[in-house]
C-alpha cells in the first residue's frame, strides 16, 4: 500500500499564500495570554508572544504547509529583561539630565545596526517551513548601520529625497541576507519604482491638502479675512484641520508602504520561485484606519480581530510562481546552524517593521 | 483509529502524504513511509502543545516531522499515553466560555485599578522613598527654555514684589524646609495669568495673574497652591506615572508600532488628565489648610479662581484640571 500521493510536475503554477486564521479564536488567545501576562507581572508575555506567533505562523500556508516559529520563550524573555531595563535607565537618566538622557539615546542608537542584525538572525533561524530552516546573514552589520544610520541622518539634509532609497536599501537588506535551507532569497528590484511610489504619494498629499484648503476657504468665506481669521473665529476648525491633516499623513505612508511592498516582493526570488504582491493602496487605507476606529470603539478588544483582519489581507494578496511540487529546498548543514544559534541564543527579541 | 498527516524529513523540502495509525491500546504510532514501515511508541514523541485549531507538529525521535490536523485524536494519544506536553493547560483556558469571560473581567478590572489606583499609589511611594535633593535636579531647565521662549521681564513695582516675596516667604516656612524655596516674577506674555512650580522649590508668578487678584490673601493661596504641587512631589509622580503607563499599554498592546501607538493616544491623553486633576485637588488641599492655620478666608482662592475661569471652557474628562464649580464645593465643604 502506497499512500504517497503523487504530483504532476507543471512548468509553473500560481500558489497563492493562504491565512486561515480568525477574530474569535484569536480574541481567545490573546485575552487569556493578556491575563497570565498579568497574573505573572509581566514574565509570561515572552510565552505569550511564542505563542502569538506560532498562531500567526501555523495559520499561514505555502503549498499546504504552514510555518513553524521554534523560539524559546526564555531567550525571548532576557531580551525584554533588557529592553526594559534600559528603558528604566533611560527614564532615570533623562529625569536627572536631559542632556545626558540624550547621550544615552546616542549611544542606543549606536547599538542599532547590531541589534537589528542580531534581531534578523534570531527570526530567521528560529523560523521554519516544511521543517527547512530559514536563516540570515549575520556578517551585515556595516551594511545595516549604512541602512538604518547612516542614510537615514544623511536623508535630514536632503529633503526627504534620500526616502526612497533608504527604503529600498532596507528591502534589500531584509530579503537579499535571507536564506530558506540552502537557497538564497534575490532581489531584483528597480530604484526607479520606489520614487515613482515616493512623487505618487508625495503628488496625493499635495493634492488632498490643496481641496481641504480650498474647502476651509470656501465654506468660512475666508478669502476676505485670510485663514487666520478664520482660525480665531472658529477654534474647532483647528482640531478638524489637524484631523484630517493626521489622516491624509498616515493614509500617504501607508500607501507609500503598499507600493514599495509590491515593488520589492515582486522582484523578489527564492530558487525557482517567484513572489507576486499585488496590494492595493486604498483598500490598505480603508482596513488600517477602520481597523484602527473598530480598536478605538470597542476599548482594544477588537485588536486581535483587526490583527487577523489585516494579516489575512497582507497574505491573500501575496502569490508564488514557480514548481508546484515545492520540494527542491534543502537543509544543508542543519547541526552546524543549529550550533551556531545556540551560540548565539542571549539575542534581542526586537521587531522590526512589519517585513 | 487512522489520521492523515503530512511528513517531513528535516533534509528536504518533500512532503510526505502518510495514513498515521493510532493504536491507543498499544499507545503506539505506525505509518509507511515510502518502502519503510515506522513505528514510535508514543511517550517517545515529542508532541506541541494544542493552538487553536492550527496542525499539531509531532517530532519522531529519528527526526521525522509530522504535521496532523487532527487535533482531536492526538490529545486523545496524550491522555491515554500520559505524554508530559508542557502549556497544555493554557489550550484548556482559552477553549472554555467561562475562562474567557473571566479573563477580560480580570484584565478590565486590572487595567482599570492600577491607572485609577495602583499606578498613582506606587509613585507616591517611590517619589516619597527617593531623596528630596532629586527633586531640586528635576526641571530646572524649564524655567531657562521658558525664559527663552514666552517670558519677558517683570513690570511689577519693586514695592509689590517686595510685599508678595513676605507673603511668599511665610507660606514656605509652613512646609517641610528641604526644598530650595524661591519666588520669581515674570511677564507671562502669551501664557497670561498664571502660576507655575518646579518640583525643586522655584515658584513663577506672572504679572498677569498679580494683576488680575484683587487683595494680597488671593495671591498668598495661590502659591500656597504651587507650593502644595513641591511638598506633595507631584512632578516626581508626574514622570513615574507616566512612564509606568506607557509600559503598561506597551504590555497589553504587545508591540511599539504607530498603529497602537496613535489608538492608544485617546487613553493615555484620558488617564493623564485624570492623574493631573488628582494633583490639582491634592495642592488645593495644601492651599486650603494653610488658609485655616492663618485665619485667611479660603474664598480668596476661589474668587480668584472665579475670576481666572472666565475665559476657558470646560473641556471635563480631558481637563487638566477640575472645574472652578467643584474645586469651590469642596473648599466649601471641607
Amino acid at each position: 500500500m502506497n499512500s504517497t500521493i503523487s504530483v504532476t510536475r507543471e512548468p509553473s503554477s500560481r500558489m497563492p499564500i493562504e491565512f486561515t486564521g480568525r477574530g474569535g479564536e484569536y480574541f481567545r488567545i490573546w485575552i487569556v495570554n493578556l491575563v497570565l501576562t498579568i497574573l505573572t507581572l509581566g514574565i509570561y508575555s515572552a510565552w505569550a508572544k511564542v505563542r502569538t506567533k506560532r498562531y500567526f505562523y501555523r495559520n499561514t500556508i505555502v503549498g499546504g504547509s504552514p510555518f513553524e516559529y521554534h523560539a524559546r520563550p526564555i531567550q525571548i524573555l532576557k531580551g525584554r529583561a533588557i529592553v526594559v531595563g534600559a528603558y528604566l535607565a533611560y527614564g532615570l537618566v533623562n529625569m536627572v539630565s536631559p542632556i545626558l538622557g540624550g547621550i544615552l539615546i546616542l549611544v542606543f542608537l549606536g547599538f542599532l545596526p547590531w541589534l537589528v542584525v542580531r534581531a534578523s538572525v534570531f527570526n530567521a533561524r528560529n523560523s521554519s517551513w516544511r521543517d527547512i530552516r530559514f536563516n540570515f546573514n549575520s556578517n551585515t552589520k556595516a551594511e545595516a548601520a549604512k541602512v538604518f544610520l547612516l542614510f537615514p541622518f544623511l536623508s535630514i539634509f536632503t529633503l526627504g529625497l534620500l526616502t526612497p532609497y533608504i527604503t529600498y536599501r532596507g528591502w534589500r537588506f531584509a530579503i537579499a541576507n535571507a536564506r530558506l535551507g540552502t537557497t538564497l532569497f534575490e532581489i531584483h528590484a528597480k530604484l526607479g519604482k520606489y520614487y515613482a511610489a515616493f512623487f505618487m504619494t508625495l503628488l496625493m498629499v499635495v493634492g488632498v491638502s490643496v481641496l481641504i484648503g480650498f474647502f476651509v476657504i470656501n465654506w468660512f468665506g475666508a478669502d476676505t479675512f485670510g485663514i487666520g481669521l478664520v482660525v480665531a473665529l472658529y477654534p474647532e476648525m483647528l482640531i478638524v484641520a489637524a484631523t484630517a491633516y493626521i489622516v491624509v499623513i498616515t493614509g500617504s505612508v501607508i500607501a507609500y508602504g503598499a507600493l514599495t511592498r509590491n515593488a520589492s516582493l515582486n522582484a523578489t526570488q527564492v530558487g525557482p520561485y517567484q513572489f507576486g504582491s499585488t496590494l492595493h493602496a486604498g483598500v490598505l487605507c480603508w482596513i488600517a484606519f477602520s481597523n484602527l476606529l473598530a480598536i478605538v470603539l470597542s476599548v482594544g478588544l477588537l485588536m486581535p480581530w483587526a490583527k487577523v483582519r489585516i494579516s489575512r489581507y497582507l497574505a491573500t494578496n501575496l502569490v508564488m510562481h514557480g514548481p508546484s511540487d515545492l520540494d527542491t529546498f534543502v537543509q544543508g548543514n542543519r547541526p552546524e546552524s543549529r550550533a551556531l544559534g545556540e551560540e548565539a541564543s542571549d539575542f534581542f527579541d526586537v521587531d522590526i517593521g512589519g517585513v | 483509529m487512522n489520521c492523515v498527516a503530512y511528513c517531513y524529513d528535516g533534509r528536504g523540502s518533500t512532503r510526505t502524504t502518510v495514513r498515521v495509525n493510532i493504536d491507543y491500546q498499544a499507545r503506539v504510532i505506525a505509518f509507511q513511509l515510502g518502502e519503510e514501515e515506522k513505528s514510535y511508541r508514543a511517550i517517545d514523541l515529542l508532541i506541541s502543545p494544542r493552538l487553536a485549531s492550527t496542525p499539531r507538529r509531532i517530532e519522531t525521535p529519528d527526526g521525522c516531522i509530522l504535521d496532523v490536523s487532527d487535533n482531536e485524536a492526538i490529545d486523545q494519544l496524550i491522555d491515554v499515553a500520559e505524554i508530559p506536553v508542557p502549556g497544555r493547560w493554557i489550550h484548556r483556558l482559552e477553549s472554555k466560555f467561562r475562562y474567557v469571560s473571566l479573563s477580560i473581567v480580570i484584565t478590565v478590572l486590572f487595567v482599570w485599578l492600577s491607572a485609577g489606583y495602583g499606578i498613582p499609589v506606587i509613585a507616591k511611594h517611590v517619589a516619597f522613598m527617593v531623596p528630596v535633593t532629586t527633586n531640586l535636579v528635576l526641571g530646572e531647565e524649564v524655567l531657562v527654555a521658558l525664559d527663552k521662549m514666552v517670558f519677558s521681564e517683570s513690570q511689577l513695582p519693586t514695592n509689590d514684589k517686595q510685599k508678595l516675596t513676605k507673603r511668599f516667604v511665610s507660606v514656605a516656612e509652613s512646609m517641610s524646609d528641604d526644598y530650595k524655596f524661591r519666588l520669581v516674577f515674570r511677564r507671562g506674555g502669551k501664557i497670561g495669568a498664571n502660576a507655575f512650580a518646579l518640583p525643586g522649590g522655584t515658584v513663577i508668578l506672572t504679572d498677569e495673574l498679580v494683576e488680575k487678584a484683587q487683595t494680597v490673601s488671593e495671591v498668598e493661596l495661590v502659591l500656597a497652591h504651587e507650593l502644595g504641587h513641591v511638598v506633595n512631589r507631584h512632578g516626581l509622580r508626574q514622570i513615574l506615572q507616566s512612564s509606568t503607563v506607557a509600559l503598561l499599554i506597551m504590555a497589553i498592546t504587545g508591540d511599539v508600532s504607530s498603529a497602537a501607538a496613535l489608538a492608544s493616544a485617546l487613553p493615555t491623553l484620558l488617564v493623564e488628565s485624570h492623574y493631573s486633576r488628582e494633583f490639582e485637588k491634592e495642592a488645593d488641599r495644601v492651599a486650603y489648610d494653610y488658609a485655616i492655620s492663618r485665619g485667611i478666608s479660603p474664598r480668596h482662592f476661589i474668587n480668584l479662581l472665579d475670576r481666572l475661569s472666565d475665559t476657558d471652557g470646560d473641556l471635563g474628562f480631558l481637563s487638566t484640571h477640575p472645574s472652578v464649580q467643584d474645586r469651590s464645593k469642596k473648599f466649601s465643604a471641607q
